[in-house]
Protein backbone atom coordinates (compact mmCIF):
# COMPACT_ATOMS: atom_id res chain seq x y z
CA UNK A 1 0.00 0.00 0.00
CA UNK A 2 1.46 3.31 -1.00
CA UNK A 3 2.13 6.40 1.63
CA UNK A 4 -1.00 8.12 -0.27
CA UNK A 5 -3.55 5.33 -0.45
CA UNK A 6 -2.42 5.02 3.19
CA UNK A 7 -2.86 8.50 4.41
CA UNK A 8 -6.13 8.66 2.05
CA UNK A 9 -7.45 5.53 4.39
CA UNK A 10 -6.86 7.35 7.43
CA UNK A 11 -8.64 10.37 6.67
CA UNK A 12 -11.05 8.53 5.13
CA UNK A 13 -11.64 6.04 8.76
CA UNK A 14 -11.09 9.45 10.57
CA UNK A 15 -14.37 11.20 9.08
CA UNK A 16 -16.21 7.91 9.89
CA UNK A 17 -15.72 7.92 13.32
CA UNK A 18 -16.52 10.99 14.25
CA UNK A 19 -19.77 13.00 14.38
CA UNK A 20 -23.37 11.93 14.37
CA UNK A 21 -24.34 9.44 11.48
CA UNK A 22 -27.82 9.23 11.15
CA UNK A 23 -29.20 11.82 9.19
CA UNK A 24 -31.27 13.45 12.27
CA UNK A 25 -28.12 13.66 14.30
CA UNK A 26 -26.73 15.40 11.78
CA UNK A 27 -29.59 17.47 11.58
CA UNK A 28 -29.05 18.12 15.12
CA UNK A 29 -25.82 19.25 15.03
CA UNK A 30 -26.08 21.34 12.44
CA UNK A 31 -28.68 23.41 14.78
CA UNK A 32 -26.10 23.63 18.13
CA UNK A 33 -24.61 26.55 16.98
CA UNK A 34 -28.27 28.22 15.93
CA UNK A 35 -29.00 27.52 20.08
CA UNK A 36 -27.13 30.82 21.60
CA UNK A 37 -26.38 32.14 17.86
CA UNK A 38 -22.86 32.90 19.16
CA UNK A 39 -21.22 31.39 15.85
CA UNK A 40 -23.02 34.68 13.85
CA UNK A 41 -20.80 37.39 12.84
CA UNK A 42 -20.86 40.51 15.56
CA UNK A 43 -21.53 42.90 12.43
CA UNK A 44 -24.52 41.13 10.76
CA UNK A 45 -26.72 42.92 13.20
CA UNK A 46 -27.27 46.47 12.35
CA UNK A 47 -28.08 47.70 15.89
CA UNK A 48 -24.78 45.61 17.43
CA UNK A 49 -22.68 47.13 14.30
CA UNK A 50 -23.66 50.68 15.25
CA UNK A 51 -22.52 49.56 19.21
CA UNK A 52 -19.60 48.71 17.65
CA UNK A 53 -18.91 51.82 15.72
CA UNK A 54 -19.87 54.32 18.64
CA UNK A 55 -17.61 52.19 21.03
CA UNK A 56 -14.92 52.14 18.47
CA UNK A 57 -15.46 55.89 18.38
CA UNK A 58 -14.99 56.34 22.30
CA UNK A 59 -11.59 54.18 22.24
CA UNK A 60 -10.10 56.34 19.48
CA UNK A 61 -11.14 59.59 20.50
CA UNK A 62 -7.93 62.05 20.89
CA UNK A 63 -6.02 59.52 19.12
CA UNK A 64 -7.54 59.17 15.71
CA UNK A 65 -7.56 63.03 14.53
CA UNK A 66 -7.67 64.77 11.52
CA UNK A 67 -4.00 66.15 11.47
CA UNK A 68 -2.81 62.48 10.39
CA UNK A 69 -5.27 60.35 8.36
CA UNK A 70 -3.00 57.40 8.15
CA UNK A 71 -2.67 57.64 11.37
CA UNK A 72 -6.63 58.07 12.53
CA UNK A 73 -7.29 55.11 9.79
CA UNK A 74 -4.68 52.72 11.62
CA UNK A 75 -5.91 54.06 15.23
CA UNK A 76 -10.06 53.80 13.84
CA UNK A 77 -8.83 49.97 12.31
CA UNK A 78 -7.75 48.81 15.60
CA UNK A 79 -10.20 50.16 18.10
CA UNK A 80 -12.65 48.60 15.66
CA UNK A 81 -11.10 45.31 16.46
CA UNK A 82 -11.39 45.98 20.32
CA UNK A 83 -15.06 47.17 20.07
CA UNK A 84 -15.72 43.86 18.40
CA UNK A 85 -14.11 41.71 20.61
CA UNK A 86 -15.93 43.41 23.31
CA UNK A 87 -19.28 42.99 22.69
CA UNK A 88 -19.15 39.97 20.99
CA UNK A 89 -17.82 39.00 24.88
CA UNK A 90 -20.73 41.17 26.19
CA UNK A 91 -22.81 38.87 24.50
CA UNK A 92 -21.92 35.60 25.28
CA UNK A 93 -21.94 37.00 28.74
CA UNK A 94 -25.52 38.18 28.23
CA UNK A 95 -26.05 34.64 26.68
CA UNK A 96 -24.91 32.37 29.59
CA UNK A 97 -26.73 34.90 31.58
CA UNK A 98 -30.02 34.63 29.90
CA UNK A 99 -29.92 30.47 29.88
CA UNK A 100 -29.18 30.36 34.15
CA UNK A 101 -31.97 32.90 34.51
CA UNK A 102 -34.39 31.05 32.31
CA UNK A 103 -33.41 27.95 34.38
CA UNK A 104 -33.94 29.91 37.81
CA UNK A 105 -37.14 31.08 36.71
CA UNK A 106 -38.21 27.47 35.58
CA UNK A 107 -39.97 25.46 38.55
CA UNK A 108 -38.24 22.31 37.64
CA UNK A 109 -35.41 24.61 37.34
CA UNK A 110 -34.62 23.59 33.21
CA UNK A 111 -34.38 26.37 30.32
CA UNK A 112 -35.86 26.33 26.82
CA UNK A 113 -39.22 25.21 27.92
CA UNK A 114 -38.13 21.55 28.47
CA UNK A 115 -39.94 21.79 31.81
CA UNK A 116 -42.98 19.12 30.62
CA UNK A 117 -40.74 16.39 29.25
CA UNK A 118 -37.94 16.64 32.13
CA UNK A 119 -41.08 16.83 34.93
CA UNK A 120 -42.38 13.55 33.03
CA UNK A 121 -39.13 11.95 33.75
CA UNK A 122 -39.15 12.85 37.02
CA UNK A 123 -42.85 11.69 37.86
CA UNK A 124 -41.68 8.52 36.12
CA UNK A 125 -38.73 8.10 38.02
CA UNK A 126 -40.68 9.07 41.80
CA UNK A 127 -43.49 6.11 40.25
CA UNK A 128 -41.02 3.42 40.10
CA UNK A 129 -38.72 4.35 43.22
CA UNK A 130 -42.28 4.48 45.34
CA UNK A 131 -43.19 1.15 43.96
CA UNK A 132 -40.21 -0.71 45.10
CA UNK A 133 -40.09 1.50 48.32
CA UNK A 134 -43.58 -0.59 48.94
CA UNK A 135 -42.41 -3.32 48.59
CA UNK A 136 -40.58 -3.45 52.02
CA UNK A 137 -37.23 -4.40 50.98
CA UNK A 138 -34.26 -3.75 52.36
CA UNK A 139 -33.60 -0.80 50.35
CA UNK A 140 -36.92 0.71 51.06
CA UNK A 141 -36.20 3.24 53.61
CA UNK A 142 -33.36 4.79 51.19
CA UNK A 143 -35.76 4.57 48.41
CA UNK A 144 -38.61 6.22 50.88
CA UNK A 145 -36.09 8.62 51.68
CA UNK A 146 -34.86 9.71 47.46
CA UNK A 147 -38.60 10.00 46.33
CA UNK A 148 -39.40 12.44 49.46
CA UNK A 149 -36.54 14.45 48.58
CA UNK A 150 -37.18 14.27 44.84
CA UNK A 151 -41.28 15.38 45.80
CA UNK A 152 -39.66 18.39 47.06
CA UNK A 153 -39.52 21.51 44.93
CA UNK A 154 -35.99 22.62 44.24
CA UNK A 155 -34.85 26.07 45.47
CA UNK A 156 -32.26 28.16 46.46
CA UNK A 157 -28.68 27.14 46.42
CA UNK A 158 -29.91 23.27 45.69
CA UNK A 159 -31.76 24.32 42.41
CA UNK A 160 -28.70 26.59 41.41
CA UNK A 161 -26.26 24.02 42.08
CA UNK A 162 -28.51 21.34 40.26
CA UNK A 163 -28.87 23.73 37.12
CA UNK A 164 -25.04 24.44 37.14
CA UNK A 165 -24.92 20.40 36.41
CA UNK A 166 -28.06 20.37 34.39
CA UNK A 167 -26.27 23.44 32.11
CA UNK A 168 -22.30 22.23 32.39
CA UNK A 169 -21.99 21.53 28.37
CA UNK A 170 -23.90 24.76 27.25
CA UNK A 171 -22.00 26.80 29.90
CA UNK A 172 -18.51 25.42 28.54
CA UNK A 173 -19.54 25.95 25.06
CA UNK A 174 -20.05 29.22 26.13
CA UNK A 175 -16.89 29.63 27.86
CA UNK A 176 -15.08 28.68 24.79
CA UNK A 177 -16.36 31.69 22.99
CA UNK A 178 -15.71 34.24 25.78
CA UNK A 179 -12.12 33.19 25.76
CA UNK A 180 -11.72 33.91 22.12
CA UNK A 181 -13.37 36.81 22.32
CA UNK A 182 -11.28 37.72 24.90
CA UNK A 183 -7.92 36.68 23.83
CA UNK A 184 -9.34 38.66 21.09
CA UNK A 185 -9.88 42.21 23.18
CA UNK A 186 -6.54 41.32 24.56
CA UNK A 187 -4.23 40.96 21.27
CA UNK A 188 -6.07 44.31 19.90
CA UNK A 189 -5.49 46.52 22.86
CA UNK A 190 -2.52 45.25 23.16
CA UNK A 191 -1.52 46.53 19.52
CA UNK A 192 -3.36 49.54 20.05
CA UNK A 193 -1.54 50.78 22.96
CA UNK A 194 2.00 50.14 21.11
CA UNK A 195 0.83 51.99 18.23
CA UNK A 196 -0.21 55.13 20.59
CA UNK A 197 3.35 54.52 22.26
CA UNK A 198 5.94 54.72 19.07
CA UNK A 199 3.41 57.03 17.62
CA UNK A 200 4.10 59.99 20.58
CA UNK A 201 7.56 58.91 20.75
CA UNK A 202 7.76 59.58 16.80
CA UNK A 203 8.70 55.73 15.86
CA UNK A 204 6.65 54.21 13.15
CA UNK B 1 -9.91 44.25 48.89
CA UNK B 2 -13.38 44.32 51.17
CA UNK B 3 -15.51 42.94 48.75
CA UNK B 4 -19.19 42.84 49.58
CA UNK B 5 -20.38 39.44 48.89
CA UNK B 6 -23.44 38.65 46.70
CA UNK B 7 -26.48 39.05 49.33
CA UNK B 8 -27.68 35.39 49.33
CA UNK B 9 -28.01 32.22 47.28
CA UNK B 10 -30.50 33.55 44.42
CA UNK B 11 -33.57 31.86 44.71
CA UNK B 12 -36.34 31.32 42.03
CA UNK B 13 -38.91 33.19 44.19
CA UNK B 14 -37.14 36.30 45.38
CA UNK B 15 -38.40 39.06 44.13
CA UNK B 16 -37.01 41.08 41.37
CA UNK B 17 -33.86 43.04 41.90
CA UNK B 18 -34.70 47.00 42.26
CA UNK B 19 -33.23 49.75 40.40
CA UNK B 20 -29.53 49.73 40.21
CA UNK B 21 -27.26 52.90 40.50
CA UNK B 22 -24.24 52.79 39.10
CA UNK B 23 -21.61 54.50 38.72
CA UNK B 24 -21.35 54.14 35.38
CA UNK B 25 -22.88 56.57 32.78
CA UNK B 26 -25.70 54.94 31.84
CA UNK B 27 -25.20 55.58 27.98
CA UNK B 28 -21.61 53.35 28.07
CA UNK B 29 -23.91 50.07 29.50
CA UNK B 30 -24.42 48.98 25.78
CA UNK B 31 -20.77 48.80 26.01
CA UNK B 32 -20.06 46.63 28.91
CA UNK B 33 -23.11 44.66 28.94
CA UNK B 34 -26.06 44.48 31.78
CA UNK B 35 -25.09 43.66 35.46
CA UNK B 36 -24.66 40.01 35.57
CA UNK B 37 -27.19 39.35 38.72
CA UNK B 38 -29.45 36.59 39.50
CA UNK B 39 -32.91 36.27 41.00
CA UNK B 40 -32.39 37.54 44.59
CA UNK B 41 -28.74 39.03 44.52
CA UNK B 42 -28.17 42.66 46.56
CA UNK B 43 -28.38 44.99 43.54
CA UNK B 44 -27.30 48.03 45.91
CA UNK B 45 -24.23 45.67 47.10
CA UNK B 46 -23.11 45.13 43.49
CA UNK B 47 -23.27 48.93 42.94
CA UNK B 48 -21.24 49.32 46.64
CA UNK B 49 -18.59 46.97 45.15
CA UNK B 50 -18.81 49.10 41.87
CA UNK B 51 -18.17 51.97 43.74
CA UNK B 52 -15.10 50.77 45.76
CA UNK B 53 -13.98 48.81 42.58
CA UNK B 54 -13.84 52.48 40.66
CA UNK B 55 -12.12 54.50 43.50
CA UNK B 56 -9.52 51.78 43.86
CA UNK B 57 -8.75 51.03 40.05
CA UNK B 58 -9.49 55.29 39.21
CA UNK B 59 -9.97 54.06 35.28
CA UNK B 60 -8.48 56.73 33.21
CA UNK B 61 -9.93 55.51 29.71
CA UNK B 62 -12.50 53.54 28.24
CA UNK B 63 -10.51 50.89 27.81
CA UNK B 64 -10.08 50.90 31.51
CA UNK B 65 -13.45 51.19 32.62
CA UNK B 66 -14.37 47.93 30.30
CA UNK B 67 -11.70 45.88 32.66
CA UNK B 68 -13.17 47.22 35.54
CA UNK B 69 -16.81 45.66 34.90
CA UNK B 70 -14.96 42.74 33.85
CA UNK B 71 -13.01 42.60 37.05
CA UNK B 72 -15.98 43.25 38.81
CA UNK B 73 -18.12 41.12 37.45
CA UNK B 74 -15.69 37.88 37.58
CA UNK B 75 -14.98 39.18 41.26
CA UNK B 76 -18.92 39.03 41.75
CA UNK B 77 -19.09 35.23 40.35
CA UNK B 78 -16.55 34.33 42.31
CA UNK B 79 -17.91 35.43 45.48
CA UNK B 80 -21.06 33.77 44.35
CA UNK B 81 -20.15 30.52 43.68
CA UNK B 82 -17.80 30.51 46.88
CA UNK B 83 -21.68 31.18 48.68
CA UNK B 84 -23.42 28.56 47.01
CA UNK B 85 -20.42 25.79 47.70
CA UNK B 86 -21.03 26.63 51.29
CA UNK B 87 -24.85 26.66 51.36
CA UNK B 88 -24.39 23.59 49.68
CA UNK B 89 -22.05 21.84 52.03
CA UNK B 90 -23.62 23.38 54.96
CA UNK B 91 -27.45 22.26 53.66
CA UNK B 92 -25.77 18.43 53.39
CA UNK B 93 -24.44 18.70 56.77
CA UNK B 94 -27.27 20.02 58.35
CA UNK B 95 -29.39 16.98 57.57
CA UNK B 96 -26.50 14.79 58.80
CA UNK B 97 -25.49 15.98 61.92
CA UNK B 98 -27.59 14.45 64.41
CA UNK B 99 -25.95 12.16 66.84
CA UNK B 100 -22.51 12.51 64.80
CA UNK B 101 -19.57 15.00 65.46
CA UNK B 102 -19.00 17.63 62.88
CA UNK B 103 -16.13 16.67 61.28
CA UNK B 104 -17.68 13.34 60.18
CA UNK B 105 -20.94 15.34 59.37
CA UNK B 106 -19.05 17.49 56.93
CA UNK B 107 -17.26 14.81 55.36
CA UNK B 108 -20.60 12.94 54.61
CA UNK B 109 -21.67 16.24 53.51
CA UNK B 110 -18.56 16.77 50.90
CA UNK B 111 -19.23 13.15 49.97
CA UNK B 112 -22.84 13.78 48.95
CA UNK B 113 -22.10 16.80 47.27
CA UNK B 114 -18.91 15.67 46.02
CA UNK B 115 -19.58 16.46 42.27
CA UNK B 116 -21.03 19.75 42.63
CA UNK B 117 -18.61 20.84 45.17
CA UNK B 118 -15.69 20.12 42.58
CA UNK B 119 -17.72 21.54 39.99
CA UNK B 120 -17.88 24.67 41.53
CA UNK B 121 -14.84 24.65 42.62
CA UNK B 122 -13.64 24.84 38.95
CA UNK B 123 -15.88 28.31 38.20
CA UNK B 124 -14.08 29.62 41.04
CA UNK B 125 -10.58 28.73 39.96
CA UNK B 126 -11.60 29.55 36.17
CA UNK B 127 -13.46 33.48 37.39
CA UNK B 128 -10.52 34.19 39.41
CA UNK B 129 -7.82 33.03 36.84
CA UNK B 130 -10.00 35.47 34.13
CA UNK B 131 -10.28 38.03 36.72
CA UNK B 132 -6.50 38.12 37.65
CA UNK B 133 -5.72 38.38 33.71
CA UNK B 134 -7.99 41.53 34.05
CA UNK B 135 -5.78 42.90 36.47
CA UNK B 136 -2.30 41.94 34.61
CA UNK B 137 -3.90 43.64 31.35
CA UNK B 138 -4.93 47.08 33.41
CA UNK B 139 -1.16 46.77 34.44
CA UNK B 140 0.34 46.21 30.97
CA UNK B 141 -2.05 49.38 29.37
CA UNK B 142 -0.64 51.48 32.35
CA UNK B 143 2.82 50.24 31.94
CA UNK B 144 2.51 50.40 28.39
CA UNK B 145 1.92 54.36 28.80
CA UNK B 146 4.13 55.07 31.38
CA UNK B 147 6.83 53.25 29.85
CA UNK B 148 5.78 56.25 27.05
CA UNK B 149 5.87 58.66 29.76
CA UNK B 150 9.61 57.89 30.94
CA UNK B 151 10.96 57.74 27.33
CA UNK B 152 9.44 61.42 26.99
CA UNK B 153 10.53 63.04 30.03
CA UNK B 154 13.94 63.98 28.88
CA UNK B 155 12.73 65.07 25.79
CA UNK B 156 10.38 67.12 27.86
CA UNK B 157 13.26 68.64 30.33
CA UNK B 158 15.24 69.11 27.39
CA UNK B 159 13.04 71.41 25.58
CA UNK B 160 11.87 73.35 29.20
CA UNK B 161 15.28 73.31 30.40
CA UNK B 162 17.19 74.93 27.18
CA UNK B 163 21.32 74.88 28.04
CA UNK B 164 22.34 78.45 28.52
CA UNK B 165 26.16 79.10 27.29
CA UNK B 166 28.76 80.55 29.69
CA UNK B 167 29.81 83.52 28.20
CA UNK B 168 33.52 83.39 26.55
CA UNK B 169 36.76 84.85 28.05
CA UNK B 170 35.23 85.67 31.17
CA UNK B 171 38.40 84.95 32.91
CA UNK B 172 40.75 87.83 33.56
CA UNK B 173 38.40 90.58 33.81
CA UNK B 174 37.74 91.88 37.19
Amino acid sequence: MTRERRQAAACANGRAAWGRKSAAGKAGSARNALRHGLSVPLLADPATSAEVAALAEAIARGDATGDAPDEAAEFAELAQQIAEAQLDLVRVRRARHELTCAALADPDGVPDGASSRTAGEKARRLKRAEEIANHKGPWASVLGHISAQLRKPPSGADKLGRILGDLAPRLAAMDRYERRARSRRTRAAAAYDLKKMYLRLGQP
Amino acid sequence: MNAHPPAKVPDAVSPPPVALAFSQPPERMAFFGPPPLLEGEDSEAYGDLLARVSAAIRPNDILEEIWLRDFLDLAWEALRWRRLKAALVNGAMSEGLIGSSVERAYARALAFRLEEVERIDRMIASAEARRNGVLREIERHRATLGQELRRLLPQAEDAVFEVVESPPAAAGVM
